[in-house]
């Protein structure tokens, strides 16, 4: 409700503004209007990126392709304005393509890439013979003529269509999943959604939406350059818009437009003609140092409880390891480690530190590639990656928590539940980890015995065939710890396979088969019986 | 010609080293990748045109003025570096803000106007076997081989160079040694920020200024860090001549205006290859 009447006071805001801009400027007041609009639009082109944990130094380049696609196919192939648009929307989302590899990148190196990106079309555009550097010059059309009433319009619909999609966008599965991703994206890749999967179509609805800004932006010049079009105003400008009036949320780009570009445009520009653009390169500096969520707070998309089920069915699954030799930096960490768990079994894996413990599990998991041999999930080849292998109904929990901290403690079961296909197990998982109490707390408030917790809950609300535990014991009380060995044992007796990392005796007392690693290679394999028998034998 | 082309490529190529080397030294102990990186190299540029041209300095006396002005430069940004709760991405960001700042500071005081030192001795060619290099290139390069050879001595003799190197690995484990890793981010962006600036000078003495420059040099440190792998002299000269070469051959053969797409090219191609996964932060 909040959010709607700051939604309406918003653009009430933009409308008298806009109203008294026109009525006391005139044809210039028209002329702000627009640009006004055009770098909302642009700004809250950046921020649906950002909602995905993507960061981009570059939308100059989405901006480029659309205004000369635009200008190309008004221009020189005299194709009607209404259908150049609608291929500049088309050109802008091909752009992305190239940039599908990155989205696996963190943000910076995602930005790094956006960055390089944007030049690197720069100079193609510049160096290709249908564009060159001379430019276009667009034909007069009715409606598409410079800032006219139907170019207006159609920013004002742009920026409206962009905030209503992204609003709606957080409220689907995809907004979650991408949500997730901004907040933690291992644990949100051992939820079974992939790291592309999840960040394509803000991507590409971003630069799509940038791209038509662009077009329209041809028609409010009458031209375009290509050192222009692509420069770095249109990559700097929407990110310290967005950033501004905050890029967590659907009305960030609105608002910090309506916050930094009157000014630009009565203050600077009249003051400074040829480097009014300092105004953004200062407000960038400024906001990093002393507010850099902006002045909106993050809208982060709550999680139902019972959320639209996209259940990922899987039977039984046993673990098979073979030959399986893993290199960290040229170092074997693991080699020629062989061994089985049936459904139903629970292997402890010990050894000291540095044995190779933990590279097992991300190896199992699909976080290490093998440098030889294989790892076998229900008697077939486990698919590559991390992801791919949740969706098998690989579960598996970290050493150190790691929560989707934004939300809380029952919203991260539940997003899991969503995956796993089991939204009446939240609560029950709740009561039996004894996180009911702390059920809505944000998760990133947890102590890390209370975390511990939270991260079995949340994979078994995934309803995994195969559980890698990386000690869920560690720092947790006796009685925590007793809780926790039970909610494991249930597991195991409903038929899951269990690898099961820990020093205590807990895990022990439980497992059916013993692994001893030390030095990567394998110590002993064998039952917990035969372990103690060769450690009792005289030497 | 592919020769010639690839003779003006190798030293273009140390000069790209240079310029690469203030950048990774940022970066290693820093933390921080400088966006601003080749808006510092234009500030060097502009300062030593300036007394150069404008004032009439001797060359070596301006380029010590310039190397002292980047290194102020550099100074400034560790105070509001350290005040970023995620430097890694947060850093990007101010930095590239930093840039634009720079960037219209430039465009206020020397306009867009290209700048280049005119005429006198510069010109002079210099004959070796089949190939013509400029006098000036050669000065630029044997300049900026000196500056990484120095740099890596500096690095790999003195307790100053240890300790940058200390804390490029893990400040934690440095400061339990009693480095102090503020101490030596500061000596890094500072040392960084010097050598922006003085090859910014040698930049003058082979191409021209504008103050739209600075994103492709920034994109020329980047490919040079990139493509080398490594913070040493040896790797980085050798990444800094794959792209000079690269670049000349690709202006003699496909046409000018390709310096940029060698560069981002070079960028883009080793962020998006397979195998670069990076899942440092979000």
């Amino acid at each position: 409700m909040r959010d709607r009447r700051r939604f309406f006071l918003l653009w009430a805001v933009v409308l008298g503004a806009g109203g008294i801009a026109v009525a006391t400027l005139g044809r210039y007041g028209v002329h702000v209007l627009a640009f006004g609009l055009l770098y909302a639009a642009l700004a809250t082109s950046w921020s649906c990126m950002r909602a995905a944990g993507l960061f981009s130094f570059g939308q100059a380049a989405f901006f480029g392709v659309g205004a000369l696609t635009q200008a190309w196919l008004v221009a020189a192939g005299r194709v009607s304005p209404w259908l150049a648009l609608c291929a500049s929307a088309a050109a802008g989302a091909l752009a992305a393509v190239p940039l599908i590899p990155g989205l696996r990148l963190s943000p910076s190196s995602f930005g790094l890439a956006t960055l390089a990106y944007a030049i690197f079309l720069k100079g193609l555009a510049g160096n290709a013979p249908a564009f060159g550097m001379e430019g276009f010059l667009l034909p007069k059309t009715p409606g598409f003529d410079g800032p006219a009433a139907p170019v207006v319009v159609m920013l004002a619909v742009l920026v409206l269509a962009l905030g209503l999609g992204y609003e709606a966008f957080l409220g689907r599965p995809s907004g979650r999943a991408a949500a997730a991703l901004r907040q933690s994206p291992e644990t949100t890749l051992s939820l079974g959604i992939g790291l592309v999967a999840a960040r394509w179509r803000p991507l590409a609805l971003s630069a799509a939406t940038t791209a038509v800004a662009g077009a329209l932006y041809a028609h409010l010049v009458g031209s375009v350059e290509t050192t222009v079009v692509f420069s770095s105003t249109f990559s700097v400008v929407p990110l310290v818009l967005g950033m501004l009036g905050g890029a967590l949320n659907p009305l960030g780009g609105l608002v910090g437009t309506l916050a930094l570009y009157p000014l630009d445009e009565l203050l600077f520009r009249p003051a400074l003609p040829q480097a009014h653009t300092l105004a953004y390169g200062l407000a960038l500096c400024g906001l990093l140092l002393f507010r850099p969520e902006g002045l909106l707070g993050a809208r982060t998309p709550r999680i139902p409880a019972f959320a639209a089920l996209r259940r990922i069915p899987h039977g039984s699954c046993a673990l098979a390891v073979r030959g399986l030799t893993v290199r960290r930096n040229g170092t074997a960490v693991l080699r020629d480690v062989s061994f089985a768990v049936e459904p139903g079994q629970i292997l402890r894996v010990l050894g000291p530190n540095g044995a190779g413990k933990t590279s097992l599990l991300l190896a199992i998991a699909g976080r290490l590639p093998a440098a030889r041999g294989a790892v076998l999930l229900g008697g077939t080849p486990s698919p590559r990656g991390a992801a791919a292998r949740a969706r098998r109904g690989l579960g598996r929990t970290f050493q150190a928590p790691r929560p989707f901290p934004e939300w809380t403690v029952r919203e991260n079961v539940a997003l899991a539940a969503e995956r796993g296909g089991a939204p009446g197990e939240v609560e029950r998982l709740l009561q039996e980890l004894d996180l009911s109490a702390l059920s809505d707390r944000p998760a990133g408030q947890l102590s890390v015995g209370e975390g511990k917790r939270l991260e079995l809950a949340r994979v078994l609300a995934l309803e995994p065939s195969l559980l890698l535990l990386d000690e869920p014991l560690a720092g947790l009380s006796p009685v925590a710890a007793e809780r926790v060995s039970s909610v494991i044992e249930r597991k195991r007796r409903e038929g899951a396979a269990v690898v099961w990392v820990e020093h205590g005796p807990a895990a022990g007392d439980l497992a059916s088969q013993l692994l001893v690693l030390e030095g990567g290679q394998i110590r002993f394999l064998g039952s917990p019986g035969d372990w103690e028998a060769t450690r009792e034998a005289p030497s | 010609m592919v020769l010639q082309a690839v003779a003006s490529g190798l030293a273009l190529g140390v000069v790209y080293a240079g310029i690469g080397a203030g950048f990774s030294l940022i970066m290693a102990t820093g933390r921080l990748m400088n966006l601003a990186h080749g808006e510092f190299v234009l500030v060097g540029g502009y300062i030593l045109f300036v007394l150069c041209h404008g004032i009439g300095w001797p060359w070596p006396a301006a380029l010590a003025l310039t190397i002292l002005g980047g290194a102020l430069l550099g100074a400034a940004l560790p105070p509001l570096v350290r005040r970023l709760p995620r430097r890694e991405v947060d850093g990007l960001a101010l930095t590239l803000g930093v840039a634009f700042v720079l960037q219209n500071l430039l465009l206020l005081g020397a306009s867009a106007t290209y700048r280049v030192i005119p005429g006198g001795t510069w010109p002079q060619t210099i004959a070796l076997g089949p190939v013509t290099l400029s006098r000036v290139t050669l000065v630029a390069a044997g300049a900026a081989a000196a500056v990484l050879v120095g740099l890596d001595l500096w690095l790999h003799v003195s307790w100053t160079g240890l300790g940058l190197r200390a804390v490029s690995q893990s400040p934690s484990a440095a400061a339990g040694l009693g480095i102090s890793p503020a101490r030596m981010e500061w000596v890094a962006f500072l040392a960084g920020g010097a050598i922006a600036a003085g090859a910014g000078g040698l930049v003058l003495l082979t191409r021209f200024l504008s103050p739209g420059e600075g994103p492709a040099w920034t994109l020329v440190a980047l490919a040079v860090v990139f493509l080398g792998g490594r913070p040493r002299a040896g790797a980085l000269v050798a990444a800094g001549v794959v792209l000079g070469v690269a670049e000349s051959l690709a202006t003699v053969l496909v046409g000018g205006g390709w310096r940029e797409i060698v560069a981002s090219g070079c960028v883009l191609l080793w962020l998006l290859l397979p195998g670069r996964t990076v899942l440092a932060d979000a």
